[in-house]
């Protein structure tokens, strides 16, 4: 599914002395099967854009269009659309309700109108993309740690089978095997099914692995979208936005103002650590 | 906590007096509609006289960079400013330790960088004793000493350079090092006497610097 905004807008409390222009004239367009890192400070508007994107709220301006179509037309049918653009919320483990982790995840499926085998098909299949055991589908989601917690609700979204599917902030406060295990399963779907992702996070270091293009929030515009190394060739302007490149480019870039001659554009450690043995091999 | 058995009841009282406790969840911890009253909640508690609440209050607000925002509405603040405000409540009662429990985990790398630039102030210049837990290994390198834990052990004891010396161990855990303390552990793997538990962008530079040097 090919996504376009054309100059979208949004306003909260419109109309109102409290009104807020949350994001301003945001353009872009995403092709099928693209992993899209989206970063800028709090209150940049990255959650306010990305609940454009399944119509849980609508653009005070501006067109969104999904394979050629506006989805504003009359004709456009909403609710389709919130089943092949999954969004997992922020913190989506306080979402959980049912008394089991089976039934949690069937709820979504059930609710898109799927016969009862069908639905129970998907939830299996969803909790074993994320990665929780048929040990634990009877167990109620309160018993789950932190991290199990939070791919059940992610299986819960899995289960509608998206075409797109958008994380907000999917690892905050996970430790680091919680986080790395999560981002792992979204890579791998990425890479089996083809599903277009878009990740909301704050750690560099996780985009920097994953996503192919950043799109990068300021004070409610979409400052800057390129390709990943581009963006962190940036850091100076990333700074002052209170970003930040990963560690590795900063090291690269310090050893080229050393007089080494060195490429810069290194964002992950196995990247660094190619071109600084290069270094050490080169003779001189 | 000084010589006083937490197990035993009556002792409650004075440990809570010397040791304060930041969470989590910047939004459940502020209970005032105004930041100063926030504040002084706790010497309140206490039976402080009131001018001294008011001066405490003052110089907490002032410690943790926040007093410009003492009339404001905490919901006005973004979630590093909170945790600074909380951090000041707890300051404000004067504790000789304060216990922060992932204070950072819902912030964004500034509010991170504003919450740990206080503690470090306060440690410096206040001379509390800090226990900062946290999945941010970041966070770790400016601690004197760090302790590891695993199923209720604690199973790694030291230094930040001491810890992040022993890459595999901490992944043994599921824990995480710096990107430049792996980089750093990489590179040695390769042969090259780069020395382990490197904490810096500048130590690793450094350490190449001088390699390079060394082959001349
Ligand atoms: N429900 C709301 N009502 C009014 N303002 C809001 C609401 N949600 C968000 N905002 C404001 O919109 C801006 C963008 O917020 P948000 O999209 O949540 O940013 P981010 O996800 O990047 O932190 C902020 O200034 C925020 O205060
Ligand atoms: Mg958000």
């Amino acid at each position: 599914m090919q996504i376009i905004f054309d100059k979208i807008n949004y306003v909260y409390s419109g109309g109102t002395a409290f009104a807020r222009h949350a994001i301003k004239d945001i353009s872009f367009s995403i092709e099928k099967g693209e992993f899209i890192g989206l970063i800028g400070h709090t209150g940049s508007g990255k959650s306010t854009l990305i609940q454009h994107m399944n119509g849980l709220i609508k653009a005070s301006s501006g067109h969104i269009y999904f394979n050629g179509e506006d989805i504003y037309d009359n004709s456009y049918k909403l609710k389709e659309l919130r089943s092949k653009v999954g969004l997992v919320f922020q913190y989506p483990e306080h979402q959980l309700f049912e008394t089991t982790v089976f039934k949690d995840v069937l709820f979504g499926p059930t609710n898109l109108g799927l016969d009862k085998l069908e639905c129970e098909l998907r939830a299996y299949e969803a909790l074993k993309m994320v990665g929780i055991g048929d040990d634990l589908l009877d167990a109620s989601p309160f018993e789950l740690s932190g991290g199990q917690k939070r791919r059940v609700a992610i299986a819960g979204v899995l289960a509608m089978k998206p075409e797109v599917l958008i994380l907000d902030e999917p690892t905050a406060g996970l430790d680091p095997k919680g986080r790395d295990d999560i981002l792992e399963q979204i890579a791998k779907l990425h890479r089996e099914s083809g599903m277009t992702i878009i990740l909301v996070t704050h750690s560099m270091e996780d985009v920097a692995n994953y996503a192919d293009r950043l799109f990068v929030m300021n004070k409610g515009e979409l400052v800057l979208q390129h390709s990943t190394k581009e963006v962190f060739a940036h850091y100076q302007e990333l700074e002052k936005m209170h970003l930040a490149a990963p560690q590795v480019t900063y090291v690269m870039n310090a050893l080229k103002d050393r007089g080494y001659a060195v490429t810069t554009d290194a964002t992950t450690i196995t990247e660094a650590k190619n071109e600084i043995l290069a270094l050490l091999r080169a003779k001189g | 906590m000084n010589g006083l058995n937490t197990s035993e009841e009556k002792n409650l009282w004075d440990i809570r007096q010397s040791a304060g406790m930041v969470f989590q969840n910047p939004d459940n911890q502020i209970i005032a509609t105004v930041v100063e009253e926030d504040v002084g909640f706790g010497p309140e508690n206490l039976g402080i006289p009131t001018e001294e609440i008011w001066q405490r209050v003052e110089k907490s607000l002032e410690a943790v960079g926040m007093l410009e925002f003492r009339h404001l509405s905490p919901n006005k603040l973004s979630g590093g400013q909170k945790q600074r405000v909380a951090i000041a409540g707890i300051m404000a009662m004067k504790p000789e330790c304060i216990v922060l429990d992932e204070p950072t985990a819902m912030l964004d790398p500034n509010g991170r960088k504003e919450v740990i630039a206080t503690v470090r102030e306060l440690n410096k210049t206040e001379n509390v004793t800090v226990l900062l837990i946290t999945h941010h290994m970041d966070e770790v390198i400016f601690a004197d000493r760090v302790f590891v834990m695993e199923h209720g052990h604690v199973v790694m004891e030291g230094t930040p350079r001491e810890i992040f010396s022993r890459v595999e161990d901490i992944k043994r855990y599921r824990m995480d090092v710096p990107q430049v303390t792996e980089l750093a552990y990489e590179l040695s793997k390769e042969g090259y006497d780069i020395p382990a538990g490197l904490l810096t962008v500048e130590e690793l530079v450094a350490a190449i610097d001088t390699l390079k040097k060394s082959q001349k």
